[in-house]
């Protein structure tokens, strides 16, 4: 009689601890589903976060073809994208409109639109023909580009750019 | 006497962590299939972290095999060190850590999860965390090296969602590996 309720009573304790453990672990699993949530959207939220203040100040700045945006680049990408077009110190500041495409996949283009962070002028637009290597990036003190047409008197076409449109269809 | 002899017997057995020899050797085999595995197989996907579904998958069904702390450790340093040797990865001596990392948190995962690595819910779950701790390690080694931080967040949001995705799949295939292999390795000690 007293092993029977012994059995039973230590058979309640195993039943109700592997329930506990269960529960624990159940538990455990919505935590761990909530972390793995929660770095989702911190990552989704510094992308977010970046992209919005680089586009703002125009530190990052953005490549689009036919209304898709193809590639994002910051200052470091130019200064990388000079070193492999001029091996050789020539002396230019930056690297060219045309390598700076290229580099982004863009070709075959019409026309191409750019845009400044501030927008006091109207966006500045080349046309196919006028597209040469004369176009250079002038790198800025705050991290951002200046687009310059080299010429006798050197021109500031665009100041702090934040966007190159480039247009393949007419 | 003879209980003192089997106690000095079992503390020799210990090499590190509590683990015995032939946990340390099945530890650095399971190391070496991961580097084997991720240098050989060369899934044309394009798609960020789809390496995780087999790294991923290894580091779970070595830890579900090997419940013993410090398997997972072992596992990590031997993928790192065999990972630097060989040269893959462009970060150096540093990709030693993106291989480290992972093992040293399956370490710490699976005693949470009370060793239940045979259930898909908690391989599912260890996979994509510790898929995830590999990102992160990437994230922090690019910040490290000085690499644009437009490479490094710039699509980080959809790079954390295709980590989850194979290192779900990767768990989840160790699952059924270790159901059904866990049985048949009753010699295993």
């Amino acid at each position: 009689m007293f092993r029977k309720e012994q059995w039973h009573s230590s058979n309640r304790l195993g039943r109700s601890l592997t329930l506990t453990k269960k529960m624990k672990l159940n538990k455990k699993i919505i935590i761990a589903s909530a972390i793995i949530v929660s770095i989702i959207a911190i990552s989704y939220l510094m992308e977010n976060i970046t992209k919005n203040s680089g586009l703002q100040k125009g530190t990052i700045i953005t490549v689009i073809q036919d209304s898709q945006p193809i590639a994002y680049m910051d200052i470091s990408v130019f200064k990388e994208l000079m070193k492999k077009e001029y091996q050789q110190d020539t002396g230019t500041k930056g690297p060219s409109l045309v390598y700076v495409l290229s580099s982004a996949g863009a070709g075959n283009y019409k026309s191409i639109e750019i845009k400044s962070v501030q927008r006091v002028t109207d966006n500045y637009i080349i046309k196919q023909q006028d597209v040469n290597n004369t176009f250079i990036f002038y790198f800025t003190d705050h991290n951002t580009v200046n687009l310059i047409k080299l010429g006798q008197a050197s021109t500031t076409v665009a100041e702090d750019v934040s966007e190159i449109i480039v247009e393949t269809k007419e | 006497m003879e209980n003192v002899n089997v106690k000095n017997l079992s503390s020799i057995d210990q090499y590190i962590f509590k683990l015995s020899l032939g946990d340390i050797l099945r530890s650095t085999m399971f190391g070496t299939i991961i580097i084997l595995i991720n240098d050989i197989t060369r899934l044309p996907l394009s798609l960020p972290g789809h390496s995780s579904i087999f790294w991923m998958g290894v580091l779970v069904l070595g830890k579900g095999l090997l419940p013993r702390f410090g398997s997972g450790i072992i596992m990590g340093i031997v993928s790192g060190i065999l990972a630097v040797l060989l040269g893959l990865g462009k970060e150096g001596f540093f990709v030693f850590f993106k291989y480290f990392t992972p093992g040293l948190l399956i370490d710490f995962l699976a005693p949470m999860f009370y060793n239940k690595m045979d259930r898909p819910l908690v391989g599912i779950i260890c996979g994509i965390l510790i898929s995830l701790s590999k990102m992160v390690v990437n994230v922090a080694l690019g910040i490290l090296l000085k690499l644009p931080m437009v490479f490094l967040t710039i699509g980080l949001g959809f790079t954390s969602v295709s980590h989850v995705i194979f290192g779900a799949a990767g768990g989840l295939i160790a699952t059924i590996m270790i159901k059904r292999l866990k049985p048949r390795l009753s010699s295993w000690d």
